[in-house]
């Protein structure tokens, strides 16, 4: 119980801060913690700061979504395929997505919305794929794991073909490889969040069945859990989230493997109380990496997954580490 | 006092048949399944626990098919691989899906009469192999059903605990639960009202111990089941 | 009214107030002048009353009237001297005027804003007013947008702007930059940053479409109100046209813009000119060496090829394909030219490549056979390769190579460089 008060406290205090922080770091200097604080208080600032502000909000808010997003699809597809390294990328989503866009490239299409409809396009395709194709085979769980996985490496073989024909227009695509919050605008999160906030109120109503299906799928069969229904719609949901997330920001690992773990940690495996522990503890990680992505190449900016990887890695192992030993 | 009838139950895996024609009837009491391995012992115990699907014949718990009586059955699988963060209190509610919050008293009560009421809130895989196992039965047993089915409840668990475990068996047959274990500890078959010995998915012993489960057990095991029993 | 608008009232108003004040000083001037020979003939009159009183005096008289008279004499030459800087000065002042005047007619007939512009990407761009704080994201935007002449409403250019423009840009922005003029932001290629461009309150922001992150600045920025215009990626000579005439009318430039075309437009018919009766040669242009991509068909190079009279032998492929040494043999071009990039390759390092995969049997592709192996350096780089401005240089460079003789040349150096091949012959018509 200490540790779960202790883990919500430290959550509540450290989100907003993150916020604060991301808010005041930035190329613009002129737009620092001072500016920052007098905007919120209601002080008057200057046009171009508030511009600036609101730029760095937008993004700071889509850093959030994004984080609290994967850790939702991350959080169940741990619990749905029985894997605890189960990410969301699992479903071969992403490299749909890649492919997606970079056909659309190759097509001529090249603006942001068209490229966006492309990812999306690419992601549900490749998810329907994959259950189909898992379901038609039996739908377990390690079934979906491994034609997901093939998925993802079919496809980003292919993906490797095609962006070679694209010459030039290569950087184009790659902003879909490397995830970056960068670009965001409102409208590109509110659409993501159209799809986010209905898929995660579903996974929600689905807590009490997908939690049983920790007990192998036998047992959660004995005590009356559909599994096959609630392992294909919560592998589905989750992949849809992925595939919005990775449409509007590219694709950004680690944080769907390690918020779960992180909330996992501290309370326990409970699928209602990690959901939004790790929806938590993601958009967190995501919102500190995306102040590290802009402070390690200042006034350049590194790309965020690798953030994501350099410091999520170690901090899986650390997870680890630290609960073998107790 | 709970009855399990099987009737002419069969069951085929890709042909090869695990459960044959077998048809018994179980009121009440501690019953023990014995039988070698491969015999199909867990088998039994997932159809009669409604996990399985008889391929032919039924399975019915006071006339009903186990499905329908969920909430009366508390099943303890042999082996469940959790994830590591997983504590005690997450399996039991994960069991009791379906079921109101009075789990958690059961369980605790459980855990006490295990001797492990420590555990509650622990992580799994910070339990040793035996306490892993005493934990898994208290979570199951919280379900507070009158039909258990334990499919090695005893496994890793050493002779002082073994004996819980089966006093704790006791006390639930004495409240009226039926009880049904499949267990390799052949000693214990003396403390069941009614032991069934397996062979091939066929019975060979179905009644109270004694002389005539000396032969089952020898025909069935291929030893001298005599110094078995009295080790 | 816009602070230009504004700026060019008062400059006029200062000027017509100049005017008038010197016509004023010299209408004073005159005015002395009338009083002062109005004082000379009082004298004279009283001067011929005092003659009829002593006719003793007449010749001395005389002689003092004469003396008048001379003054009166040069008093009038001055008079005409000063009448003759008058109408210089009237002659100036209304030249001055005239030429205010044209140039008033010429802004009012460039100045018609707010513009509408639908961009490259079928995006609607609002210019509300004549853009004076301009940012170009890529070096072929830069280069359109000097080149249509609105350079002094320019406050930011890319990075690889400054890195990689051909002259006489080049030194344009470098002297911007020097004096301060001109800021520079981090390449749009490599490191996009949108910050930056937003610090400057930019009101007119210009890119090529699908160059490097443009595409995805431009939607940021224009959910700040900040108008981008993305420029057609060119992929043929009409984008080009296309886009100067876009940035002509974006920067209130349109009849620059529209000369610019037109001044392109002749360039080119005068190479097709001079290339009337030659028969095509089989060309292949290659950009990368190993993996090797050459230019296909429906790029840019491929159409300038067309224009200078030559046959790409790879147009059955589309965009920029990897070829093989094989497809190499096989296509046997005529002429091969290669993109140095900067030094990277030269001559030998196609046949270095060549003769590793294919062996010696390289040296029986036409182009080597013959001599005809090309490599381009220098700033003819970037003209070929940033299809903007320069293009019809880049399209006469080519023509040279696989023609020289249409142009008077015996020979082209194999390794064409500015130094190499004079500029000079590149923009000479015909």
């Amino acid at each position: 119980m200490r540790a779960e008060r202790l883990t919500l406290t430290l959550i509540a205090i450290s989100l907003p801060l993150s916020v604060l922080l991301s808010l005041s770091i930035g190329p613009y200097r002129s737009v620092d913690f001072p500016v920052v604080v007098a905007a919120l208080v209601g002080l008057p600032v200057s046009r171009l700061s508030l511009d600036v502000l609101t730029y760095r909000a937008v993004r700071t808010l889509a850093a959030g979504v994004l984080g609290a997003g994967l850790a939702v699809s991350g959080s169940t597809l741990q619990f749905t395929l029985r894997n605890p390294l189960a990410d969301p990328y699992l479903a071969g989503v992403a490299s749909g997505s890649l492919l997606g866009v970079t056909l659309a490239l190759l097509w001529g299409r090249a603006s942001f919305w068209d490229l966006y409809a492309a990812a999306i396009a690419g992601g549900l395709l490749t998810l329907s794929a994959v259950i189909t194709i898992s379901g038609l085979a039996g739908g377990g769980a390690v079934t979906l794991l491994v034609v997901g996985v093939a998925f993802s490496y079919v496809l980003s073989g292919l993906t490797m073909f095609f962006m070679i024909m694209l010459g030039p227009r290569l950087p184009g695509a790659l902003y879909w490889m490397f995830g970056s919050v960068a670009f965001m605008t409102l409208p590109l999160v509110e659409r993501t969040l159209v799809i986010l906030v209905p898929a995660a109120a579903a996974l929600a109503a689905l807590s009490r069945p997908l939690n049983s299906l920790l007990l192998g799928d036998e047992v959660a069969r004995a005590i009356g859990v559909r599994v096959r229904l609630v392992r294909l719609s919560s592998f589905a949901l989750a992949s849809l989230i992925t595939a919005a997330l990775v449409s509007m920001a590219g694709p950004v690992g680690f944080i769907g493997l390690v918020a779960p773990w992180l909330a996992k940690r501290s309370f326990g495996v409970r699928f209602s109380t990690v959901l939004w522990a790790s929806a938590a503890m993601g958009a967190e990680i995501a919102v500190l990496s995306d102040v590290i992505a802009r402070l390690v190449l200042f006034p350049s900016e590194a790309p965020l997954t690798a953030v994501t990887s350099v410091f999520g890695a170690p901090l899986l192992v650390y997870i680890l580490i630290k609960s073998r030993g107790e | 006092m709970p009855c399990i009838a099987a009737k002419e139950l069969t069951f085929k895996v890709k042909g090869k048949v695990i459960v044959k024609d077998l048809s018994a009837e179980l009121c009440g009491g501690l019953n023990v399944v014995l039988g070698p391995n491969g015999a199909g012992k867990t088998t039994l115990l997932r159809l009669f626990a409604g996990v399985l699907r008889p391929t032919q014949g039924s399975v019915l718990i006071d006339g009903a098919p186990p499905d329908k009586v969920r909430a009366r059955i508390s099943y303890v699988p042999a082996q469940l691989s959790l994830d590591p963060m997983t504590r005690v209190v997450d399996l039991a509610e994960a069991i009791n899906y379906g079921k109101d919050g009075s789990w958690r008293k059961r369980l605790r009560e459980y855990l006490s009469t295990l001797g492990i009421e420590w555990a509650a809130e622990r992580r799994f895989s910070t339990l040793s192999s035996g306490e892993q196992r005493l934990a898994t039965i208290a979570a199951a047993l919280s379900r507070g059903g009158d039909v258990i089915i334990a499919d090695e409840p005893t496994e890793f668990l050493d002779v002082s605990n073994r004996a819980k475990v089966f006093a704790l068996f006791r006390g639930l047959v004495n409240k009226g639960a039926l009880v049904i274990i499949a267990t390799h500890d052949v000693r214990r078959a003396g403390q069941a009202d009614r032991v069934l010995v397996l062979s091939r998915g066929v019975v060979t012993f179905a009644g109270q111990p004694g002389e005539g489960l000396v032969e089952a057990l020898s025909k069935a095991y291929g030893v001298d089941a005599k110094t078995l029993l009295e080790a | 009214m816009s602070s230009v608008q504004r700026g060019l009232s008062a400059a006029l108003v200062v000027l017509l107030v100049v005017a008038i004040l010197l016509s004023a000083y010299n209408t004073v001037q005159l005015a002395q002048l009338e009083r002062q020979v109005r004082s000379v003939s009082s004298s004279v009159g009283s001067l011929n009353s005092t003659i009829q009183g002593v006719s003793s005096r007449v010749s001395s008289l005389n002689s003092t009237i004469q003396g008048s008279i001379a003054n009166v004499n040069r008093l009038s030459e001055v008079a005409s001297a000063l009448g003759s800087e008058l109408s210089e000065l009237n002659a100036t002042l209304s030249g001055r005027i005239a030429s205010l005047e044209s140039q008033l007619t010429q802004l009012e007939s460039e100045v018609r804003f707010p513009v509408t512009i639908v961009d490259a990407l079928n995006r609607t761009v609002v210019i509300p007013s004549m853009p004076m704080r301009i940012v170009t994201l890529d070096p072929a935007a830069t280069e359109i947008t000097l080149a249509v002449g609105a350079g002094g409403q320019l406050v930011a250019v890319d990075n690889d702007s400054v890195l990689y423009l051909p002259p006489p840009f080049n030194d344009t922005v470098h002297e911007m930059v020097a004096n301060g003029s001109l800021k520079v932001i981090s390449s749009t290629y490599s490191s996009p940053d949108i910050e930056q461009i937003m610090a400057l309150s930019p009101d007119l922001v210009i890119g090529t479409a699908g160059w490097g992150y443009n595409n995805y600045i431009a939607s940021t920025l224009a959910s700040y109100g900040i108008p981008v215009l993305l420029l057609p990626s060119s992929e043929s000579l009409e984008d080009v046209y296309r886009a100067v005439i876009m940035v002509g009318e974006a920067t209130g430039h349109v009849n620059n813009a529209v000369k610019l075309v037109e001044s392109m437009s002749a360039q080119i018919t005068a190479v097709e000119r001079s290339l009337e009766n030659v028969s095509y040669v089989n060309v292949t242009v290659i950009l990368w060496i190993n993996p090797t991509y050459v230019a296909g068909g429906g790029t840019f190079i491929n159409d300038m090829m067309t224009l200078a009279g030559g046959v790409n032998v790879f147009q059955n492929l589309s965009g920029w394909p990897v070829i093989s040494s094989e497809d190499l043999l096989q296509a046997n071009p005529s002429v091969i030219i290669l993109v140095s990039n900067g030094g990277l390759f030269n001559a030998s390092s196609l046949y270095q490549w060549l003769n590793s995969t294919i062996g010696p049997a390289y040296v029986n592709i036409a182009a080597i056979k013959y001599g005809r192996v090309y490599v381009i350096g220098g700033w003819y780089e970037s003209v070929m390769s940033e299809p903007a401005v320069l293009t019809p240089m880049a399209v006469k460079l080519l023509a040279i190579i696989l023609h020289p003789q249409a142009f008077n040349l015996t020979s082209v150096p194999q390794l064409i460089t500015p130094s190499t091949l004079s500029p000079s012959l590149l923009t000479n018509q015909g």
